[in-house]
C-alpha cells in the first residue's frame, strides 16, 4: 500500500509541484491550503508523513499551531517542516515543537525526496525490529543506519535526520576533517556554511546534554570539523 | 571668529554706558550752571535796579560828543597808598596794572603811563623813550622850548593846558597861560622830572579840583632840525578832551551789600570801565579744601576733565590789570541785553552775567556778577564719582555675566558638535543615544531635533540592514515554485532542445537561491551570534591554522603571518566567528590583491590608553586604496566599495552584496571590538585591522 503524504501549503503552485514529484515517487498525496481544512482531515484520518508549511494564509504562525495539535493526536507520526523562513528562531521553535526535521524551500526536490525516504526508513526499521541492522560504532557511539538512530553511551540520541547524517559523516572516518561542503553533501541539503555551524552547535548540545565531558565533535579552524575518536 | 570672540565683541557696547552717563552728568551740570547762571541774572538784575535809583549820578558825568572814544580815555586805578612822588618807577611796577602805551614808529617815541588815583588827588608816571633828548632852554623864549608835556583838560573855551618841562632833573610845576597871555605856575600841579639814559621819567600829582572831567595830554619832541615838533599822546584833534574815569565810592558802597562769598560784582560804564568791583572770587578756597577732604585720584581728576571738557572756555583773565572789561557778553549788556557766559580759572569754572543799568530806556553801563561753581562742581564731582563706580560696577557684573553666558552657550553648541560627529563613529554606525538634551531652549530643539534626525537615519539604515532578508524570505517562495517546477519537467519526456532550456532554467534558479541565502546571511549571523557561546583558546593557534587552511582554499594566493612575541594571545571569545571573521576579511584582501602578492596577516597586543591590553589582528593587502567618501559606511549593510573595473571576476563574485564587512562588524561588535579600515601607509595597499580587548 502507498505511503499517503500530507502536504499543508497555502501556495497551490508550489504544492501541485510538489504532489506531482511525491505522485511521481509512488506516494499518494493530499493537499491542504489552510490550517483548519487540515487539522479536520488529520482527525479523521491520519497521513503516513505530514509536509507543513509555517506561514499559512492569514496565519503567520499556523503551521506551528497545526503541528502541536498534530502531534497532540499523533505523538509518532513524522513531521516536516517546509518553509520559506530560514531564521535560526524558527528552525528551533519547529525542532522543539517535535518536529522531524526543518526545510527551506529552496531545497531541491532529489535532496527533498531522500529525506522523506529516510523518515520513512526509519519509522519501518522501528516497527520491524529486526537485529541484523546495519551499524556504525565509534568508541561509545553507535549509529543505526537502518533505523536512523543514534546512540552514545548506550543511550538513545533524538537527532533530525539533516543532524544523523551530518554524524554519520564524521563518525565514519574518524580524525578525518570534513569541511562544510562536505558535511552539507552528505546531509542532502544546500545551506549556507552558517547553518552548518548552527547545526553542528545543535549536535553538540544534544550530546552534551546526556555527556557533560562530551567533546568527540572538534572544530578544526578554517576547515571544518572532525569526529575524534578518543573519548 | 569663534563665537565666544563675537559674544566679546558685542559686549564691547557696554563701553557706552559710561559714555551715556557722561552724557547724563554733563547735562545735569549744565542744567545746574543754568539754574546759577539764571540766579545771577536775577541778582544782576537786582543791583542794577538798586543802582538806577540810588546813584544813577555817577553815569550823568558823561562828556558831550566822546562816547565813541573810548580808548583815548584815561583810567585811573583805584590806589590803596599814595605813591612817592620821586620819578622812579618802583612803585608803580610793583602794582597789578597795566600801563596804557603810546608809540610813534618813525622816531621810535614811545611812552608809557601808569594812572591812579587816592580821594582827590590823580597821580600819573610818565616814562619816556626819547633817542633825540632836548631839554628846556630856560635862555631860550616860550614856555617850554626843549622836549616837554602837555595836559589838557575841560572842553571848549573852558579849557585849561598845562605846560610841563625841564631843564634837567628835579622838580616840575604846572605852568600855563592866564587869560592875559602870562605865563603863570600851578604849584598844586607839581612833580619829579627825571632825565634818564633813554628819555625820561615825569611824576605827576594832579589835584582833582585843577582839572575837569576831562584830561588829555600829549608829549612834545622838540626837534630843532624840523619845522613842526612831533606830538605823541591821547589829545585828540577836536576840541574836545577825552574824559578821564576812576572807580565810584558810591556805586562801591551801593553793591556791597550785595556781595556774598565767592560772588564778584562789578560796575561798567558805557566804555566798559569798571566803575566799581566789591567781591572776591576765592580759588584756593574751594581747591584747598577739595584736595584735602576728598583727595581725588589724580586719575580720577583726569577722567574728570575728559569727560565733563572744559576745553571750550575761555579763560579768565584779570580785567582789574586793564581796568575795563569787554567780551561779548558785556557789549550784549551794553546794548540792553542780560546774557551769561562761562570762564574757566585753573580748575574752576566761573559763570559771569552782564545785566544793563537803564534808566527810562537809556542805558548807563553794566553789572556784571560772576560767580565760580564752588556747589555745582562739588555736586557734579560726586555724580561723577558715583557714576564711575555705579559705571565700572555695572560693566564688570555684566561683562562677567555675559562672558559667562557666552562660554556656556559657545560650550553647549561645542558639545552639540561634538556629540553630532561623534554620533557617527568611525564605523559608519549611528549612535542615537549620543545627543540628548532636557534645555528648552534653541540650542535643546537643535539637539533635539539632530537627535530626532539620527533616528530617522538610523532606522533607515536599520531597514536597509533588513531589507536583505527580507527579501531574500519573499522571494523564497516563488523561487520554490520555479524550482519544483523545473524539476518536475524532470520527469516528463521532454526532447533535447527543452532539457536543454530546462536544464539552464535551473543553473538560473541555483544561482538565484545563492544570492537569497547570502542576502540573508547576515541576518542569520546576528541570531547565530545571540547564541553564541564564548570559551577560552589560543587565538595565536587558531590563526596558524586558518592560514594553512587558506593555503589550501586560496591556491593562486600566498599568505604571510606574522605573530608578534607574547607569551599567550589566550583570548575569550566564539572562535567560530571569528574565523568565520577571518573568513570574510581575508575573502575581500584575496579580491582586491595584486596578483602575486601576498595577503599579510598579522597578530600583536597593544596597549590603549588606560592600560587596557588588546590583541590587535590585521589583514592588509596591496592594491587599490579605499575609495575616501565610503570610508564610514564600509562595514554598512548592503554597501559596497568594489567599482565596476572589478567586475572581471564576477562571475565568482555575484553574491557581492556589500555584506561581508557587515557580518564582520557584526563578529567584531559581539566581541566588543573595534575594526579599522584604511590606506596602509606606503599607500598602495589597505589594511583592515581589528582590535580585540582581552580580560587579562
Amino acid at each position: 500500500m502507498p505511503k499517503e503524504i500530507a502536504i499543508v501549503e497555502d501556495e497551490a503552485n508550489l504544492a501541485a509541484n510538489y504532489r506531482d514529484a511525491f505522485s511521481h515517487q509512488g506516494y499518494r498525496v493530499r493537499l491542504y491550503n489552510n490550517r483548519p481544512d487540515a487539522i479536520e482531515a488529520f482527525r479523521a484520518r491520519l497521513p503516513d508523513l505530514a509536509i507543513i508549511d509555517i506561514g499559512l494564509g492569514d496565519e503567520i504562525e499556523g503551521g506551528f499551531d497545526l503541528c502541536r495539535e498534530l502531534r497532540a493526536i499523533a505523538p509518532n507520526l513524522p513531521i516536516i517542516f517546509l518553509t520559506a523562513r530560514d531564521s535560526e528562531f524558527d528552525a528551533i521553535s519547529g525542532l522543539r515543537l517535535g518536529a522531524d526535521d526543518y526545510l527551506t524551500k529552496d531545497i531541491s526536490q532529489p535532496h527533498l525526496l531522500a529525506r522523506v525516504v529516510a523518515l520513512f526508513r526509519r519509522i519501518d526499521a522501528l516497527q520491524k525490529n529486526s537485529s541484523d541492522d546495519q551499524e556504525v560504532t565509534c568508541g561509545p557511539l553507535r549509529l543505526n543506519l537502518d533505523r536512523m538512530c543514534a546512540h552514545w553511551q548506550e543511550h538513545a540520541i533524538d537527532l533530525t535526520v539533516t543532524e544523523f547524517w551530518i554524524v554519520h559523516a564524521l563518525a565514519k572516518r574518524p580524525g578525518h576533517v570534513k569541511n562544510r561542503q562536505q558535511l552539507m553533501d552528505a546531509a542532502n541539503v544546500v545551506l549556507d556554511d552558517n547553518s552548518i555551524t548552527s547545526h553542528i552547535k545543535r549536535i553538540r548540545k544534544k550530546f552534551l546534554e546526556l555527556d557533560e565531558s562530551f567533546d568527540a565533535l572538534q572544530t578544526a579552524y578554517g576547515m571544518g570539523y572532525r569526529w575524534s575518536s578518543q573519548a | 571668529m569663534t563665537l565666544q570672540r563675537q559674544l566679546l565683541f558685542v559686549s564691547l557696547c557696554l563701553l557706552v554706558l559710561p559714555w551715556a552717563g557722561c552724557q547724563y552728568i554733563q547735562t545735569i551740570e549744565s542744567t545746574l550752571r543754568d539754574g546759577q547762571a539764571k540766579a545771577l541774572a536775577a541778582h544782576a538784575q537786582a543791583i542794577a535796579t538798586t543802582i538806577a535809583v540810588q546813584a544813577p549820578q555817577v553815569f550823568t558825568n558823561n562828556v558831550p560828543g566822546e562816547q565813541d572814544r573810548a580808548d583815548s580815555e584815561l583810567y585811573f586805578f583805584p590806589l590803596n597808598g599814595a605813591p612817592i612822588i620821586d620819578g622812579y618807577s618802583g612803585d608803580w611796577t610793583a602794582l597789578d596794572i597795566e600801563p596804557r602805551q603810546w608809540l610813534d614808529e618813525t622816531t621810535t617815541t614811545q611812552i608809557t603811563l601808569f594812572t591812579g588815583s587816592i580821594i582827590d588827588t590823580l597821580y600819573v608816571f610818565f616814562s619816556i623813550k626819547d633817542s633825540t633828548k632836548q631839554p628846556h632852554n630856560p635862555q631860550q623864549q616860550g614856555i617850554a622850548n626843549g622836549d616837554h608835556v602837555i595836559l589838557y583838560s575841560g572842553e571848549g573855551n573852558a579849557h585849561q593846558t598845562y605846560y610841563l618841562r625841564s631843564s634837567g632833573s628835579g622838580n616840575v610845576t604846572a605852568r600855563y597861560f592866564n587869560q592875559f597871555g602870562e605865563i603863570r605856575q600851578e604849584h598844586r600841579i607839581r612833580g619829579i622830572w627825571q632825565e634818564t639814559r633813554e628819555g625820561y621819567t615825569v611824576e605827576l600829582a594832579i589835584p582833582k579840583s585843577r582839572i575837569s572831567q576831562s584830561l588829555a595830554f600829549h608829549y612834545v619832541d622838540h626837534a630843532s632840525h624840523v619845522l613842526l615838533d612831533n606830538k605823541l599822546g591821547n589829545k585828540s584833534e577836536t576840541h574836545y578832551n577825552p574824559r578821564w574815569i576812576e572807580t565810584s565810592a558810591l556805586l562801591n558802597k551801593t553793591i556791597a551789600p550785595y556781595t556774598t562769598r565767592n560772588l564778584r560784582i562789578s560796575v561798567l560804564d558805557t566804555h566798559n570801565w569798571i566803575k566799581a568791583r566789591q567781591g572776591t572770587l576765592n580759588f584756593s578756597d574751594y581747591t584747598s579744601a577739595d584736595s584735602k577732604n576728598n583727595s581725588t585720584h589724580w586719575l580720577l581728576a583726569w577722567f574728570y576733565k575728559l569727560l565733563l571738557g572744559d576745553n571750550d572756555m575761555k579763560p579768565m583773565t584779570n580785567e582789574m590789570r586793564a581796568g575795563y572789561i569787554r567780551s561779548s557778553e558785556t557789549t550784549a549788556a551794553l546794548k540792553g541785553n542780560s546774557t551769561s557766559a562761562w570762564y574757566r580759572q585753573a580748575d574752576e569754572r566761573i559763570g559771569r552775567v552782564a545785566h544793563p543799568i537803564t534808566i527810562k530806556g537809556q542805558i548807563l553801563g553794566a553789572v556784571i556778577v560772576e560767580q565760580n561753581t564752588e556747589a555745582v562742581t562739588a555736586a557734579t564731582n560726586a555724580a561723577f564719582n558715583q557714576l564711575l563706580l555705579t559705571v565700572l560696577g555695572t560693566m564688570g557684573v555684566v561683562a562677567l555675566a555675559l562672558i559667562l553666558y557666552a562660554s556656556v552657550l559657545s560650550w553647549r553648541i561645542k558639545s552639540l558638535s561634538t556629540s553630532a560627529k561623534n554620533a557617527i563613529g568611525n564605523d559608519g554606525r549611528i549612535n542615537t543615544q549620543a545627543l540628548h538634551s532636557n534645555a528648552a531652549d534653541e540650542i535643546g530643539d537643535l539637539t533635539r531635533n539632530y537627535a530626532d534626525l539620527l533616528h530617522r537615519l538610523n532606522d533607515y539604515t536599520e531597514y536597509l540592514r533588513s531589507l536583505a532578508s527580507k527579501l531574500s524570505h519573499e522571494l523564497r517562495t516563488p523561487l520554490a515554485v520555479i524550482k519544483s517546477s523545473l524539476d518536475n519537467l524532470n520527469h516528463s519526456s521532454l526532447d533535447e532542445k527543452a532539457m536543454q532550456y530546462q536544464q539552464r532554467a535551473s543553473e538560473g534558479a541555483d544561482r538565484l537561491s545563492t544570492i537569497l541565502n547570502a542576502m540573508s546571511a547576515a541576518n542569520r549571523i546576528e541570531e547565530s551570534i545571540q547564541q553564541s557561546h564564548t570559551e577560552h583558546f589560543p587565538l595565536d593557534e587558531l590563526l596558524s591554522n586558518v592560514v594553512n587552511a587558506y593555503n589550501d582554499a586560496y591556491p593562486n594566493q600566498s599568505f604571510t603571518l606574522s605573530i608578534a612575541k607574547h607569551p599567550h594571545y589566550n583570548f575569550v571569545g566564539s572562535p567560530d566567528l571569528l574565523v568565520q571573521m577571518l573568513d570574510k576579511l581575508v575573502d575581500n584582501a584575496a579580491d582586491f590583491a595584486t596578483p602575486n602578492t601576498p595577503i599579510i596577516i598579522e597578530l600583536c597586543r597593544t596597549k590603549r590608553s588606560q592600560n587596557k591590553e588588546l590583541i590587535e589582528i590585521s589583514v592588509s593587502n596591496s592594491g587599490p586604496l579605499l575609495p575616501a567618501h565610503m570610508q564610514g559606511q564600509l562595514f554598512d549593510s548592503l554597501v559596497s566599495v568594489r567599482d565596476a573595473s572589478d567586475k572581471n571576476k564576477d562571475d565568482k563574485n555575484i553574491t557581492h552584496l556589500g555584506l561581508g564587512l557587515y557580518i564582520v562588524r557584526l563578529i567584531v561588535d559581539f566581541h566588543s571590538g573595534d575594526i579599522m579600515a584604511r590606506n596602509r601607509e606606503d599607500e598602495n595597499g589597505v589594511i583592515f585591522t581589528v582590535q580585540l580587548p582581552t580580560n587579562d
